[in-house]
């Protein structure tokens, strides 16, 4: 079949003569400069802040915090004051818990640093798994740099970054199963074990094993279909092997079949392919699609996997970078068989020579000495990357002058984007959140009473009655601040270009407005 | 009627009794009122007559023989005209694509009603239904030039092309199909077939001018895709929301596709990928473009379809019927001609209700008996009808007309984000309409300067607090 001729290909490249060890320290792979570029791409300049564009950050280090100083898991919620106490599932405690530590020595240059080591990892590895299968340079490098980008969408400093990393890591091992082999069987569930503690990401996982059972039942292999099998209950047991033990894959079901939350949550939204990532994506799905269609024999595998790449990617736009890498993982070997029978084989041939070469430099020093440059630079104190909360995603000076010009430390509404950052920077000082994004332990009811508040309908006031709320940090844009100037029970406080702080009339009592506004526009 | 020939009547029954949908098309008021107009003054419009922030600017009313022939109809049928001819229209279209399709009846019948299933959203009493036939028999006209090897069928192209540019601005995709025919035919090194396609797409695209807006709409079609307040705020230029139903049906379509041409062993030929890959492009970026895909797809399966596997007796070729199984045939073709007439009875007679689900029937009455209000906001989607009931508007389904800025502003007043009030200063509006749980609705409330003085279940009015005091129903 074509495509066992490319694997055939590449593993027929054998090294026949290493270059000396000069060339082999100084000429970097495509792979290191993979690593290196996208490592420096998020830790050099804006894009170490880029990665914290989303400020649930703030919440996992907090939470991480926790658990290093109580070392212990929590099982209720600390963060919010309208459900403390309440039974909460901290299902990427691993994650929060490296981030915290992280945290504590090299603040959240640290934390941004390790996501960036993550997202080069991934990128790597996903370089090195499709150029191992279609033995051509060209085309990996082109496919991962489309990954990359359509990767763009959701690139945050966040645990679903490691399953993306994990993904890449199951696909690898899965495709060395054979008749053979037992090293699948303990490394996989092993992977999973880990992953269940680090983000419920897993569950691609486990429908990526059961792809390949299922393509092995359809090319009638059933010694492989019965070992897919037999790995994938493995790997299902092993994700037991968590805080919350099955119960966690009860609560993920639950979240994932919530209409309410799934349709209005915008990262499990359909994608928009009016933006630059989602077109990038439709770019690699009609890659892909002219790819099959034009291959002379097709596995059930790579199909299988591609339909569940678009699938899940065309449902949910958060998982446009998984579903990116493994089409492109899909359709690499069956585009090198197209390239090298096309009119395009000078073009070929050069990514095939290019692999042969990039296989003898296989030193990695380059990307070793970046992380040492790096790591060096954080103790010595030099914060590089440079982290901060991007100034115009966070109302730091209005939350300042809410917390400490007004002394609020619950009763506040806030949207749920800024709740990482406010339990991030006042948890310490006692502040509580109404809600915050963790849309899963506030479940539908509480999620709907929110979403009726931010977008302004006829029951907004109950709600904040409901939820005890005398302040208000809203947008500057926003259409609830238009609700609350015009409403006559609230007076504004505070504004400026990001956020308006309000507080009501009536139940504030002493706290009205300050003689000595700070900055912003009263 | 044989086994065979009973099959494909009720698919195309079927496919009546779907099309048939009440007449709510929110820009079907302003289509009416536009074709009234051009049968009153016997010209096409070039200046805006509707709205009161844009009277008297440059409209381009590139669907003008659209709106005259919805006019004509209406004063025929009224709306019950409108529903039957749309919906005929629509299986006309789906015909067009079942005479393109092999293995028919069983495997293209299925196809064909799938495919249109996943088309639904974008039908309904609306010009671009126009464009959903004319793309359809374009392709058709296309296929059989192919399998005929006789170039004069492409001579109805231009033909076609003239009538379609003044119905639709649509008329850019018959274009596009030419243009992708004559690149496969020049990939496939079919250089006569592929000059004879270019000549065709040269003459189309030489009879677009022949329109009353003229070179104007060379441009028009960029102009609209081009256009970033079209993709962001109206709800059909959006890529499909696969949380929905329907469109859960158009991914698995997506993935049957894929699974059928990577895996079957007739190989998809240059001609039917370039146009997979389109349609598919088309399709993903805005749901309004589902049509083409289908269009485009269900031929190129229905050849992949193996006819065996869909006939429930391999051995009967359409045999003459034995007369007790003929009259069952003709019973139930009459038993689905009947369902499909009561659904059509039942769409018709119901309008009035839809009518009232969709729009602001009522707050309109009391708009139009207070008609001392002054310059009145309404939503956006409202537009088109208060246009149908003589009232002008803020903003209608006309995007082109008002362009991005105003777009974008409109819609900040409706969610009132801040500077609503100014916006609605300074185009002197004392008067709103708009959905009783919009945020807009909600300031309104809260404000001092404005009262509520009409609600219902689905709209409000509200009236400046300055205005004359309103004695109405609350």
């Amino acid at each position: 079949m074509a495509v066992i001729r490319t694997e055939e290909r590449a593993k027929a490249a054998v090294v026949t003569r290493h270059p000396p060890l000069w060339a082999r320290i100084a000429l970097p792979s495509v792979a290191d400069l993979i690593f290196v570029a996208v490592l420096l791409a998020f830790t050099v300049g804006q894009g170490a802040s880029g990665l914290l564009w989303d400020t649930s950050t703030g919440w996992h280090i907090r939470n991480g915090e926790t658990i290093l100083r109580t070392l212990t898991i929590p099982h209720v919620d600390s963060f919010s004051y309208t459900m403390a106490g309440q039974p909460w599932y901290a299902w990427e405690w691993l994650w929060d818990t490296v981030n915290a530590a992280l945290h504590v020595h090299f603040a959240l240059s640290g934390v941004v640093l390790f996501s960036a080591l993550v997202l080069g990892l991934t990128f790597t590895l996903a370089y090195l798994t499709i150029v191992r299968r279609c033995g051509n340079s060209l085309i990996a490098i082109v496919l991962v740099l489309l990954a990359l980008a359509a990767s763009s969408i959701h690139m945050l400093a966040r645990p679903h970054l490691v399953s993306w990393l994990l993904t890449l890591l199951v696909v690898r091992e899965l495709e060395v199963v054979d008749g053979v082999s037992r090293r699948s069987f303990w490394t996989v569930p092993l992977i999973f074990a880990c992953w269940t503690n680090l983000h419920g990401g897993f569950v691609m996982g486990l429908a990526l094993i059961a792809i390949y059972a299922i393509a092995a039942i359809l090319e009638r292999d059933r010694a492989l279909a019965k070992r897919f099998a037999g790995l994938f209950a493995l790997s299902a047991a092993a994700t037991a092997l968590n805080p919350y033990g099955f119960k966690l894959h009860a609560h993920v079901v639950r979240f994932l079949a919530s209409r309410t939350q799934m349709d209005r949550i915008d990262e499990f939204l359909s994608p928009n392919f009016h933006s630059f990532g989602a077109r990038v994506f439709l770019l690699l799905v009609l890659i892909s699609a002219a790819t099959f269609m034009a291959a002379r024999s097709v596995r059930w595998r790579d199909l299988l996997v591609a339909v569940l790449a678009i699938s899940t990617a065309l449902l949910a736009a958060r998982n446009i970078p998984v579903s990116a890498m493994l089409l492109a993982f899909a359709m690499a070997p069956l585009l090198s068989d197209w390239l090298g029978n096309s009119r395009f084989q000078r073009v070929s041939r050069l990514g095939e020579r290019m692999y042969e070469m990039e296989r003898r430099l296989n030193l990695r020093f380059m990307p070793a000495a970046v992380v040492i440059v790096l790591t060096a630079g954080l103790l010595w104190g030099w914060r590089l990357p440079n982290a901060k909360w991007i100034p115009q995603r966070v109302p730091a000076a209005a939350a300042d002058f809410l917390v400490h010009r007004l002394g609020a430390r619950e009763g506040v509404f806030a949207p749920d984007y800024w709740s990482g950052y406010l339990v991030y920077t006042y948890a310490g000082e006692g502040f509580r959140v109404a809600v915050d994004d963790r849309s899963d332990f506030y479940g539908d009811a509480r999620f709907r009473q929110y979403l009726d508040v931010v977008k302004a309908r006829p029951d907004w006031q109950q709600v904040l009655d409901s939820w005890n709320v005398r302040y208000a940090l809203v947008g500057a844009d926003s259409s609830l601040r238009s609700v609350l100037s015009a409403s006559p029970d609230w007076q504004e406080e505070y504004a400026d270009s990001v956020a308006a702080v309000l507080s009501r009339r009536k139940l504030t009592g002493g706290t009205s407005a300050p003689a000595n506004r700070p900055e912003g526009r009263p | 009627m044989s086994r065979k020939g009973l099959f494909g009547f009720v698919i195309f029954i079927g496919l009546f009794a779907l099309a048939v949908r009440p007449a709510v098309d929110p820009d079907l008021g302003w289509h009416l009122r536009s074709g009234e107009l051009i049968a009153g003054t016997h010209h096409v419009p070039h200046q805006d007559p509707f709205s009161f922030t844009y009277a008297g600017a440059p409209w381009t009313a590139h669907e003008w023989l659209s709106d005259l022939t919805m006019y004509g109809l209406w004063r025929l049928g009224g709306t019950a005209a409108l529903i039957l001819f749309f919906a005929a229209l629509i299986v006309l279209a789906f015909a067009f694509l079942y005479a393109r399709c092999e293995a028919r009846p069983y495997a293209a019948g299925l196809l064909l009603f799938w495919g249109a299933l996943v088309t639904v959203p974008s039908w309904g009493v609306r010009p671009q239904i126009f464009t959903l036939l004319l793309a359809s028999l374009f392709l058709w006209v296309l296929d059989r030039s192919l399998q005929t090897a006789r170039g004069r069928w492409l001579a109805w192209l231009p033909a076609l092309m003239a009538l379609w540019v003044n119905l639709h601005a649509g008329f850019a995709i018959g274009v596009v199909l030419i243009l992708l025919y004559a690149a496969a035919a020049l990939v496939e090194s079919k250089l006569y077939q592929a000059k004879q396609l270019a000549i065709a797409a040269a003459a189309s695209v030489a009879v677009i001018p022949l329109n009353p807006n003229g070179f104007r709409l060379f441009a028009y079609p960029f102009q609209t895709l081009l256009a970033p307040s079209m993709m962001q705020y109206i709800q059909e230029w959006f890529s499909p929301d696969f949380h929905r139903g329907i469109y859960r049906v158009f991914l698995l379509f997506i993935v049957f596709t894929l699974i059928v041409l990577a895996r079957s062993p007739r190989r998809p030929t240059v001609r039917e990928g370039l146009l997979l890959l389109f349609g598919l492009a088309a399709a993903l970026t805005s749901a309004r473009h589902i049509p083409f895909f289908v269009l485009i797809a269900v031929p190129i399966l229905s050849r992949r379809m193996p006819e065996s596997l869909f006939s429930i007796s391999s051995s009967s070729p359409d045999e003459p019927q034995k007369t007790p199984r003929a009259a069952l045939h003709t019973a139930i073709a009459v038993l689905a001609l009947c369902a499909a007439g009561l659904q059509a009875w039942s769409v018709i007679r119901h309008q009035t209700a839809a009518e009232l689900a969709e729009f602001p029937v009522a707050a309109t009455d009391f708009l139009q008996n207070h008609r001392g209000l002054g310059r009145t906001y309404n939503d956006y989607n409202w537009g088109g009808y208060l246009i149908a009931r003589g009232l002008p508007v803020f903003v209608d389904g006309r995007a082109d007309l008002y362009g991005d800025a105003f777009l974008h502003t409109a819609v900040r007043v409706n969610q009132a984000r801040p500077g609503w009030d100014l916006t609605l200063e300074h185009y002197g509006v004392r008067t709103a309409l708009i959905e009783r749980k919009s945020a807009l609705a909600t300031v309104l409330r809260e404000s001092s300067g404005w009262q509520s003085v009409f609600e219902d279940e689905r709209s409000a009015v509200f009236t400046r607090r300055d205005e004359k005091a309103v004695n109405a129903p609350k």
